[in-house]
């Protein structure tokens, strides 16, 4: 047996059977979770939840897996892996598809299964299981708002905020590390490059690597933003929709007057809120001394985003080399014009996300080698420009009116501060947040989709034990 | 595919893969009944028969998916069920459903094969991908079918296999799209060598690409020639009796016949041009020779005009 072999496949073994399908994993979702909630919903009727019937929709979500991959299994039989690799592939697969299908199990409340919910659909969004398209994002809503809802009911919800900032916090770690390995696979060499005046040859230039870190941290802190506060959040979409899009659209090259719009002018509630320590009193981060990590945080939050979307992203040469990034990633240089306009093209609709907006995609003559070849014009890098910032701003705006709707609903119910949200649910919404940010703004490759499966069966196996020794200890 | 294999030279003579009298049965349902057929290496086979006809059967033997009730199926010498990693790298294979994870893209698919095959072509896997105009990072389910059926087909070639084997790879494409397709496979047949079997109902794709066409009925092998011997050999002759044409009527190499009136309408294989004298002289009909289509040849061969062997 090669151990080698073994761990290559496990990832696609566990992946298989959902297919990256929406039904798939909504199917996983009510064969496992809704009998569970309807037995706790019921009443008293599960004498002891852990050990009884709460195991057969886990189950059951079981065996529909393993069913389902065995109607792919030529995919794995066919490939040159012994009989004894892919058996070990799929045990592999198979445990943690176990830890992840009975992860909710030490649940015992309502939001714990909500919270559990989101955990598990945060897991396939790691695992690459499922897309963060616009349908998966509407169910995270969806189930935030559920979450909210029962927080509002059980007063129980402001105290997961900073258990999402220290998960933010791992993320950023995980996200900068998986970005600069995203990027370290691209073959640089074979991109073609922008030219200085816009004609004339392409020149060899790299595509700027400063930006990188940029990038991870400007996708981690929008995540940290969104977990840590949702005020400031919302400050930074205000700005960005009101203020940084029309600077950006009608003057790309001014990159500094955006991003420091955008610092300046979200950053000023939350010091004016620090002074006052009234500002926060409406939202999660309600206690006075957990005003300095907020605001720390909330500072990071705000200068990265800023300083990553001035440096890389609004001025129209940096537009335009991204634009040629993106839409020649790993395809090299067209020629054809009418092909290079459709993947220009492509590449700003890509980019535009939920919301669409009518454009045009010009060309400037340029060489690339020797070899006639064309770069993306003014208009079409003001549109990819556009686009991003859209993407960004609007993607982000979603989850944070969801997020702070949840957080104003955790607040009216709190009454004065005092919450005791349950352990589990913490921890799992504390992976939750780890794991959204993580999934949602990260492009990874497939050996860091496996590090979904495997924090999940992680955190699953911490909480059973975890559970299991609680309940020994209770015992008589 | 991969003509720098040492062990090509080693094993020269011996067939690429063989069946020796195959049965297959799931439950009542006899797929393969006693199925023969060698593929000598470096040949492109075509396995023709209609639906249900077994060729999916045997194709599934072939790659080590199923295992024969009983008989013999061999891969380069070896049993398929019981095939080395090492000797599955030399086979590549396109299932007739694809790739069944559409959640995953070229490149994904394609990172985690290009890592179990020594010879994966990287090239090869450029030119499909952008001959086609596949986006690499999309998932297979944003790709149209075509694009699907490319992306599968180039998880089989890339690895440049000693044997390729296709499932019905040009199944549910357009005409043009299937026409595209089975020029790639050409190409990369001609480019590249080895041996390829692959099944198909389509019957023009299978003339235009095999050049050995094996026809497949009720899971035993019906008909096994060289294309060409198979053009030039089969005739239909078209006998006009002074009356009504003979009910029984024989002669060797017959494999179907229709009669109509006056006119009795057979298809033989093996065809001389003495036959059309000989029976002139032996009926006292007047009898003619028409050329066969392969379509043709395939109705006569599996249709209800079938004269039993």
């Amino acid at each position: 047996m090669n151990l080698r072999r073994i761990l290559k496949a496990v990832p696609w073994m566990f992946r298989l059977p959902m297919d990256g399908s929406l039904s798939n994993a909504l199917l996983l979702f009510a064969l496992i979770w809704l009998p569970t909630m309807a037995l706790r919903l019921w009443g008293n009727l599960v004498p002891h939840p852990h050990f009884n019937f709460t195991l057969v929709p886990p189950a059951l979500g079981l065996i529909t897996w393993r069913r389902q991959r065995h109607h792919k299994w030529h995919f794995f039989t066919t490939l040159p892996l012994r009989t004894s690799e892919l058996i070990a592939a799929a045990m592999l697969a198979d445990l943690g598809a176990v830890l992840l299908f009975m992860s909710p199990m030490p649940f015992a409340t309502l939001e714990g299964y909500i919270t559990g919910f989101l955990a598990f659909w945060t897991v396939l969004m790691m695992a690459g299981l499922t897309s963060t398209g616009t349908w998966h994002v509407a169910v995270f809503v969806l189930a935030s708002v559920l979450l909210g809802l029962v927080g509002y009911h059980q007063s129980q919800l402001p105290e997961s905020t900073n258990h999402l900032l220290l998960a933010s916090l791992v993320t950023a770690v995980a996200m900068t590390f998986a970005e600069v390995k995203r990027r370290s696979q691209f073959d640089y060499d074979s991109l073609p490059k922008k030219d200085a005046r816009s004609e004339g040859t392409i020149e060899e230039k790299k595509f700027p690597s400063l930006t990188l870190p940029f990038h991870a941290l400007r996708r981690t802190q929008f995540g940290m933003l969104l977990m840590a506060n949702p005020m400031i959040g919302m400050g930074l979409i205000v700005l960005s929709v009101v203020v940084a899009e029309p600077i950006a659209r009608n003057s790309m090259e001014r990159s500094f007057p955006v991003w420091a719009t955008m610092l300046v002018a979200t950053g000023l509630p939350m010091f004016l809120g620090g002074r006052s320590g009234e500002f926060f009193a409406v939202f999660p981060m309600s206690r006075p001394r957990r005003f300095g990590l907020v605001g720390g945080m909330g500072l990071l939050c705000i200068i990265t985003p800023g300083l990553a979307a001035g440096l890389s992203v609004v001025s129209v040469d940096g537009a335009r080399e991204k634009l040629q990034y993106v839409s020649h990633h790993s395809e090299g240089c067209d020629n054809t014009a009418a092909v290079c306009e459709q993947r220009f093209a492509d590449a700003i609709e890509a980019r535009s996300g939920l919301f669409r907006f009518s454009f045009d995609v010009d060309l400037v003559p340029s060489t690339y080698k020797g070899e006639p070849a064309y770069i993306p014009g003014p208009k079409a890098a003001v549109a990819f420009q556009r686009a991003t910032l859209r993407d960004s701003t609007l993607l982000t705006m979603l989850l944070m009116l969801t997020y702070a709707a949840v957080s104003l609903i955790g607040f009216y119910s709190h009454h004065g501060g005092q919450t005791r949200f349950d352990r589990w649910s913490n921890g799992a919404y504390a992976f939750l947040g780890a794991g959204f940010v993580y999934a949602l703004f990260s492009g990874v490759s497939l050996p860091y989709q496996l590090l979904g499966p495997v924090a999940g069966a992680a955190a699953a196996t911490a909480f059973i034990v975890y559970r299991l020794r609680r309940i020994r200890f209770s015992l008589p | 595919m991969n003509m720098q294999h040492t062990h090509n030279d080693e094993t020269a003579e011996q067939p690429a893969f063989s069946f020796t009298n195959v049965y297959q049965s799931f439950g009542t349902t006899q797929a393969l009944d006693g199925f023969n057929l060698q593929g000598q290496q470096g040949r492109v086979i075509g396995l023709v028969g209609r639906n249900g006809a077994g060729k999916s059967s045997a194709i599934r033997c072939l790659v080590g998916l199923a295992k024969p009730t009983s008989g013999q199926v061999r891969v380069f010498g070896q049993s398929p069920w019981h095939m080395e990693p090492a000797l599955r790298q030399r086979v590549g294979y396109m299932s007739e459903s694809g790739v069944p994870i559409l959640g995953a893209s070229a490149r994904d698919l394609s990172a985690f094969s290009a890592s179990l095959y020594p010879h994966w072509d990287r090239e090869l896997e450029h030119r499909m991908l952008e001959r086609f105009r596949i986006d690499p990072g999309k998932p297979l389910k944003k790709l149209s079918l075509g694009q699907q059926r490319t992306v599968a087909l180039m998880l089989a070639i890339c690895p440049k296999p000693d044997l390729l084997v296709l499932d019905e790879p040009a199944a549910n494409l357009d005409a043009v799209m299937r026409r595209e397709f089975i020029e790639v496979v050409l190409t990369l047949v001609a480019e590249q060598g080895g041996t390829v079997l692959f099944s198909s109902h389509i019957l023009s794709d299978v003339e235009r690409v095999a050049d050995r066409i094996a026809f497949l009925d009720r899971g035993r092998l019906l008909l096994d020639r060289d294309t060409d011997e198979l053009r030039a050999g089969v005739r239909r002759l078209r006998l006009v009796f002074t009356n009504e044409a003979p009910a029984n009527f024989q002669t060797p190499g017959m494999v179907a016949m229709r009669r109509q009136g006056r006119e009795l309408l057979i298809t033989v294989e093996g065809y001389q041009e003495t036959l059309v004298n000989q029976l002139a002289q032996s009926t006292g009909a007047h009898v003619e020779a028409q050329g066969l289509g392969l379509e043709e040849l395939f109705i006569d061969l599996l249709g209800s005009n079938r004269v039993a062997a």
